[in-house]
């Protein structure tokens, strides 16, 4: 960034030092939810939070997997997760392809139509949702929930994919139409394989989306072998209020997968994200 | 209804300014580190960061509280004048690596020419701050300020876990108020009225934002 000189100023080792305080401020919370889960009881109320506890007290992390019903709630969360993403995937592409291909009054205002979608958090219409959800029938069943993810996360996913399909170049669809390729092969063989920087970041945000939510689960979803993680969460919260060594282990089981994903695949999250929000 | 966010939202603008301070200085050593630290908290729902706040303002800071031998007050959400400030504190530890992020990335995009030139034409580095770094950041500045307005309008889960909108009313944000009048209170009719006012509304703020805020933004 303009700055050939490599000096190491004191203003640089200010700046050092403020950053390592502002590092260190975010991560004291983490810090002692890691702590307290590892933390028997007495301890919790007799020690200091940033003490270390007395020993490895696994008793935390048996208790909150049977009370979160994890063998249920982890696979319900994944199942619902890796459904609406696979659709979302295909569906996005499809109409993002469409709408940078085909250039007349509709495909344009259901671009629009699209973009409204990310200005109007879902949250904002829960309601009209929810009733429209509860008149199909569609509460209660895994089904449901996954159409759901999928129509909320549709507009970024078309966003997104809309964004990225002027690095496909048009030659190779038209070469492909000249063979005699369907058009479906050409989108399927052809343009999808172009996309797979935007598919892989589209996954990663949508994925964490889900793997987070919790007012669409909360109100799609309320029988017990049906329930996400999150949702079994927040009922577990409910219920712990004096000790809250279980609530805590259960926050590091649920956190754990996500930071792991994460670490792996921080490049492309990174980049979904500041293009996702740069290019409009 | 309960506009309380606004307060809130506003200052959350100011914060993520942060972002420049932290992300403009790429010299200092281990900034992967920090970029991972502070982008961490918003891998967690909110659900879960609204109970560790919980959990931090009403156990954990009282008692270094104890430990340390001072006398601050740290019970912000138990009471009406403070329950914000504790729920801003929570929101800004969650996201702020995300608004962060995104103006590293505008930064990264700003061409070396420019600051060059401006070396050469003698500009100091707080004039260079000024007329070249603020100036690029523009659609940054439009992202941000919109992406957080609308993110502090639709506030919900953080609340579902930590303040369930109390002390009485005082932290309750509209989606929690629908919530309750629609899901709770059986209310249906109502509750979508409140809802398509809320749509109107947050399309409203967003649109004048843009309109003002694309006006500033400069083009190469």
């Amino acid at each position: 960034m303009g700055r050939d000189s490599k000096k190491y100023t004191f203003v640089i080792l200010v700046t050092e030092i403020l950053m390592a305080l502002i590092a260190v401020l975010f991560f004291i919370p983490i810090i002692v939810i890691v702590n307290y889960s590892f933390k028997t009881r007495k301890e919790l109320y007799l020690s200091n939070p940033l003490a270390l506890p007395e020993s490895f007290y696994l008793q935390n992390y048996v208790n909150a997997f049977k009370k979160l019903n994890l063998s249920i709630t982890f696979i319900n969360t994944l199942l619902y997760t890796i459904l609406s993403v696979v659709v979302l995937v295909i569906l996005c592409g499809a109409s993002a392809w469409a709408i940078a291909r085909c250039k007349n009054k509709f495909f344009k205002f259901s671009y629009v139509y699209f973009l409204i979608g990310i200005l109007i958090p879902y949250q904002a219409l829960f309601l009209p949702i929810y009733i429209i959800g509860f008149k199909l029938g569609l509460t209660n069943s895994r089904i449901g929930i996954i159409l759901m993810y999928i129509a909320t996360g549709m507009s970024f996913g078309v966003f997104l994919m809309r964004s990225f399909m002027s690095t496909v170049p048009l030659e190779l669809e038209e070469s492909a139409r000249i063979d005699g390729c369907s058009i479906y092969r050409t989108y399927f063989t052809i343009v999808m394989p172009l996309l797979k920087p935007a598919i892989a970041t589209l996954i990663i945000m949508q994925s964490f989306q889900i793997w987070n939510d919790y007012l669409m689960a909360n109100l799609f979803v309320s029988k017990n072998n049906l329930k996400t993680l999150t949702v079994a969460m927040q009922a577990l919260f409910s219920q712990q209020t004096s000790d809250y060594t279980t609530a805590c282990a259960a926050i590091v089981i649920s956190v754990l997968p996500v930071v792991i994903l994460f670490t792996y695949l921080q490049k492309y999250f990174v980049k979904g994200m500041t293009i996702g929000a740069l290019k409009g | 209804m309960q506009c309380f966010d606004n307060c809130r939202f506003k200052l959350n603008v100011s914060l993520s300014r942060w972002g420049l301070f932290y992300a403009y200085d790429s010299k200092i050593r281990g900034k992967k580190i920090y970029r991972t630290i502070i982008f961490m908290p918003c891998l967690i729902s909110s659900v879960i960061v609204g109970f560790i706040w919980l959990r931090m303002f009403s156990n954990v800071l009282p008692s270094l509280n104890k430990m340390l031998g001072t006398n601050i007050d740290f019970l912000l959400f138990g009471r009406k004048e403070t329950v914000l400030t504790g729920l801003l504190i929570a929101n800004n530890w969650q996201w702020i690596g995300y608004w962060m992020l995104i103006y590293l990335a505008a930064l990264q995009s700003i061409p070396n020419e420019l600051y060059e030139a401006a070396s050469i034409d003698g500009a100091s580095p707080f004039k260079k701050f000024l007329n070249v770094t603020i100036p690029m950041l523009g659609p940054a500045f439009t992202i941000c300020i919109v992406g957080i307005t609308t993110g502090s309008l639709k506030v919900y889960e953080l609340l579902v876990s930590s303040t369930r909108g109390g002390p009485g009313r005082a932290s309750t944000s509209i989606i929690y108020h629908i919530y309750n009048t629609a899901i709770s209170g059986r209310q249906y009719g109502y509750g979508c009225a409140l809802s398509v006012i809320f749509v109107l509304v947050l399309l409203l703020v967003a649109m004048i934002q843009v309109k003002f805020l694309t006006k500033k933004e400069v083009q190469l």
